[in-house]
C-alpha cells in the first residue's frame, strides 16, 4: 500500500499545525463561528445533533495495521470507545471535543492520516473497490489512480469552493463493487497501451440524494496522459456553470442534465484546448512512483490449499471469503453486521483486534468497504481456519457478507443533524429478524441469499437507499417517523435507481413490510433468480398488491 | 412567525457549548446541560432570550444558539428532531455492550 513520503508527511503535519492555530484563535475569541465553520469543515469537523463529529479520511478505504490501531486509540482516548465506518469508506467519531481535535489531528498526521476534505464543497475522499489489488477478476489495481487523484485534488486551489461537494470513484474490474455509477465522476481503469499505465472510461453525473441519477458515459478509452487534463477541465466547467443559487440543484448531475451531455462535453473539450497542459506532464512519473507502492511482486508464493470445512466455518468460508488474484491466498471480509448490531460501528477494542489480525495474517493491511465492513486482503488459505477461530474469539465472525442481513445504514436521527428519522433501530430490528431466517435456511441446506437492504435517515441518501434492492428512507411526517420503501435499485455495473413502492410506513410496521416483500419475491422467483431479476420481470404492481392489499396487523 | 403553532407555548434557549460541543440550556444566568434548570419563556419573553443567544454567541461561549419550543402538555420539545436531540441516541452505544 501507499506510504507517505517526506513531502506528504510535511504536508499533513503543516495542515494539523495550521488547524491547531485556528482552534486556538477560535477558543480565544479571535474567530467567530461564521469565520471558523468553513475552516473546521475543511478539516472534517461537523457539529452534529449531540456533539462535534470528526470524519477521518481513509483514502480509497486502504489502511495499515498501525493506522487501524491509531484509530482504536483515538476511539478510546478521545471518544466514547467506538467509531463508525461510513459508506464513503471513512471513519467518524461521534463525540469529539473541539479542544481535543488538534491533538487528534497530530496523532493522525503522525500515522500518515488526515481529515482534509472529508466535508465541504470540494473533492471528497476518492473511493474504490474494497478488493482492489487482490480481486481475482481485476483488470488493473485502481488504487494508484486513486492516490494520484488524492494528490491532485488535495487543496487544489481552484476547486476549494465548488458549487457543491464532489465525489469520485475508481474501479479496475468489470464487476462494480464500489457503486461507481452513483458518483459525480466515475472511472473504470484497465491496462493501457503505454507502459502499463491505465486507460479509462470516464462516467459523469451520477449521484444519490434528492435527485438520484445513474452516471452517463462521458468518454471511453481516455489514455493515461489525458486523464488529469480531462478531469481538471470537467471540474472547471462544472465550477463555472454549476448552480450556486440552489443547493439542491448544485451537483454536477443537474448541470449535465440541464446542459445536455453533448454540450457539457463540448465545453470541456474547448476548455482543454485553450489551456497549457504541460503542468500535467509530471503525472506519469508520479503514477509510476505511486504504483510501485502497490506492487505485490514480493508477496511470497503459496501452494493452493483445499479446505475441509463444515458448520460455522463452512458458512463463513461461503460468505466472507473472496477469490484472490494470487494462488494460495484469499481476501476475508469481517462483518460489522452481527444480528442486532449497529451497521459499521466498531469499538476501539475491535479496531485493535483487527490491527493485530492484519499484522499476523494479512501483510499488515486492511480495507474499509462501502458496505461498512472491513477486509483483510492478504490471508493465506492455510491460515483461514486459525483466523476464523481468532474472529470467533473476538465476536467478529458473523457469516453474512452480501446477504440481506448485511444492511447498510447511515447514522440517522440518533446522531445526524440533518436526519428526518432514525436509521439504526430499523437496521437493528431487520438484521435480528433476517439473520434468524438466514440461519434457518442454511440449516436446511438452502441458499440464504436475498435482496440488499440499505437505509438512509433523510433524502441526502448517505445510506445509499436508492441503490439497494430494497431501499428504506426515513422521513418526518408531521413530527412522526415514516419510512418510504423503494424497490429494484442496484449499485453494480447495471446500476439502477429504486422505484418508490407507495405510501410510507410507521417504524413498527417496517419489519413486517420487508418480510412480505421478501416472501413475495420467493413466491414469484424462478430457480436461483435474484431479487432484482424477479422484480424487473414481474414488475412493481405485484409487490404493491402484496404489500398494501392486506392490513399488516402490527401493534403500534 | 406568530402563526406558527410551535411558538405559542413555552420556549427554552439551547445551544452547543463551544469547547466540548455538549448540548446546553440557558438557566437565566448561565448554561447547564440539564433542561430541568432551563429558563422558560412565553411568547413575550422570547425577544429577550434571542438577545441572550446573540450575545452568548458573540462572546464565543456557545455555538448554534436558538429557541426550542416545548409542548406545554408534555413538556417535551415539539419537534421530533429536538426530542431526539434532548434524549440522546435511542440505542445502546457499542462501547457499553
Ligand atoms: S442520509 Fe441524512 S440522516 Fe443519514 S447520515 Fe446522511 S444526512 Fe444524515
Amino acid at each position: 500500500m501507499y506510504h507517505y513520503d517526506g513531502y506528504d508527511q510535511a504536508f499533513v503535519a503543516a495542515r494539523a499545525a495550521e488547524f491547531r492555530d485556528q482552534v486556538n484563535r477560535r477558543l480565544a475569541g479571535q474567530l467567530t463561528e461564521d469565520e471558523f465553520k468553513p475552516l473546521r469543515l475543511k478539516n472534517g469537523l461537523y457539529l452534529q445533533l449531540h456533539a462535534y463529529m470528526l470524519r477521518i479520511a481513509i483514502p480509497y478505504g486502504t489502511l495499515s495495521a498501525d493506522q487501524m490501531r491509531t484509530l482504536g486509540e483515538l476511539a478510546d482516548r478521545y471518544d466514547r470507545g467506538y467509531g463508525h465506518f461510513t459508506t464513503r469508506q471513512n471513519l467518524q467519531f461521534n463525540w469529539t471535543q473541539l479542544k481535543d481535535v488538534p491533538d487528534m489531528l497530530d496523532i493522525l498526521a503522525e500515522a500518515g492520516m488526515h481529515a482534509i476534505q472529508t466535508s465541504g464543497n470540494c473533492i471528497r475522499n476518492v473511493t474504490t473497490d474494497a478488493y482492489a489489488g487482490v480481486a481475482g477478476d481485476e483488470l488493473i489495481d485502481p488504487r494508484p489512480t486513486c492516490e494520484l487523484l488524492r494528490q491532485w485534488s488535495s487543496l487544489h486551489p481552484e476547486f476549494a469552493f465548488l458549487p457543491r461537494k464532489f465525489k469520485i470513484a475508481v474501479i479496475g474490474a468489470a464487476e462494480d463493487r464500489a457503486a461507481m455509477k452513483f458518483h459525480d465522476i466515475g472511472l473504470t481503469a484497465y491496462p493501457g497501451v503505454d507502459g502499463g499505465r491505465p486507460s479509462y472510461d470516464v462516467w459523469v453525473g451520477g449521484g444519490q440524494g434528492r435527485t438520484p441519477r445513474v452516471a452517463q458515459l462521458f468518454e471511453a478509452g481516455v489514455p493515461f496522459e489525458r486523464l488529469l487534463p480531462t478531469l481538471d477541465s470537467m471540474l472547471r466547467v462544472y465550477n463555472l456553470h454549476g448552480r450556486r443559487d440552489n443547493k439542491y440543484k448544485a451537483r454536477i448531475k443537474i448541470l449535465v442534465a440541464e446542459l445536455g451531455l453533448e454540450e457539457y462535453r463540448a465545453e470541456v473539450k474547448a476548455d482543454m484546448e485553450g489551456r497549457d497542459l504541460s503542468v500535467f506532464d509530471v503525472a506519469g512519473a508520479e503514477y509510476d512512483r505511486i504504483a510501485a507502492h502497490f506492487d505485490i511482486a514480493d508477496v511470497p508464493a503459496e501452494a493452493d490449499v483445499r479446505l475441509e470445512a463444515e458448520g460455522d466455518f463452512a458458512a463463513w468460508l461461503d460468505q466472507n471469503v473472496t477469490a484472490h488474484k494470487l494462488p494460495g491466498y484469499a481476501a476475508v471480509t469481517v462483518s460489522f453486521k452481527a444480528p442486532g448490531a449497529i451497521p459499521g460501528d466498531a469499538t476501539g477494542e475491535d479496531m485493535r483486534t483487527l490491527a493485530a489480525l492484519a499484522e499476523r495474517y494479512s501483510r499488515a493491511e486492511l480495507r474499509v468497504t462501502h458496505r461498512q465492513n472491513v477486509v483483510l486482503p492478504f490471508v493465506r488459505k492455510a491460515d483461514l481456519k486459525a483466523l476464523f477461530a481468532a474472529l470467533v474469539e473476538a465476536g467478529l465472525a458473523t457469516a453474512n457478507i452480501g446477504l440481506t442481513s448485511d444492511i447498510i445504514a447511515c447514522p440517522g436521527l440518533d446522531y445526524c443533524a440533518l436526519a428526518t428519522a432514525r436509521s439504526i433501530p430499523i437496521a437493528q430490528a431487520l438484521s435480528a429478524q433476517i439473520s434468524a431466517i438466514e440461519a434457518d435456511a442454511r440449516a436446511k441446506g438452502e441458499d440464504p441469499s436475498g435482496p440488499t437492504i440499505n437505509i438512509s435517515g433523510c433524502i441526502n441518501a448517505c445510506g445509499h437507499h436508492h441503490a439497494a434492492n430494497i431501499g428504506i428512507l426515513g422521513l418526518n411526517k408531521a413530527e412522526k417517523e415514516s419510512y418510504q420503501i423503494t424497490l429494484g435499485g442496484r449499485a453494480d455495473e447495471n446500476a439502477a435507481v429504486g422505484e418508490i413502492l407507495g405510501p410510507g410506513f410507521a417504524a413498527e410496521e417496517v419489519p413486517a413490510v420487508i418480510a412480505r416483500i421478501i416472501a413475495t419475491w420467493r413466491e414469484h422467483r424462478t430457480a436461483n433468480e435474484s431479487f432484482v431479476a424477479t422484480y424487473e420481470r414481474v414488475g412493481k404492481a405485484v409487490f404493491k398488491t402484496a404489500i398494501y392489499e392486506e392490513p399488516l396487523h402490527v401493534a403500534a | 412567525m406568530a402563526k406558527d403553532k410551535r411558538l405559542q407555548g413555552p420556549s427554552v434557549l439551547t445551544a452547543n457549548e463551544i469547547m466540548t460541543g455538549a448540548i446546553v440550556y440557558w438557566t437565566g444566568d448561565d448554561w447547564s446541560t440539564d433542561i430541568a434548570k432551563a429558563e422558560r419563556a412565553g411568547p413575550d419573553g422570547r425577544a429577550a432570550l434571542e438577545e441572550i443567544a446573540r450575545s452568548e454567541e458573540d462572546g464565543n461561549r456557545v455555538v448554534g444558539a436558538y429557541l426550542m419550543a416545548l409542548d406545554p402538555a408534555t413538556n417535551l420539545p415539539v419537534l421530533l428532531r429536538e426530542r431526539h436531540r434532548l434524549a440522546g441516541p435511542s440505542i445502546a452505544l457499542p462501547s457499553a455492550a
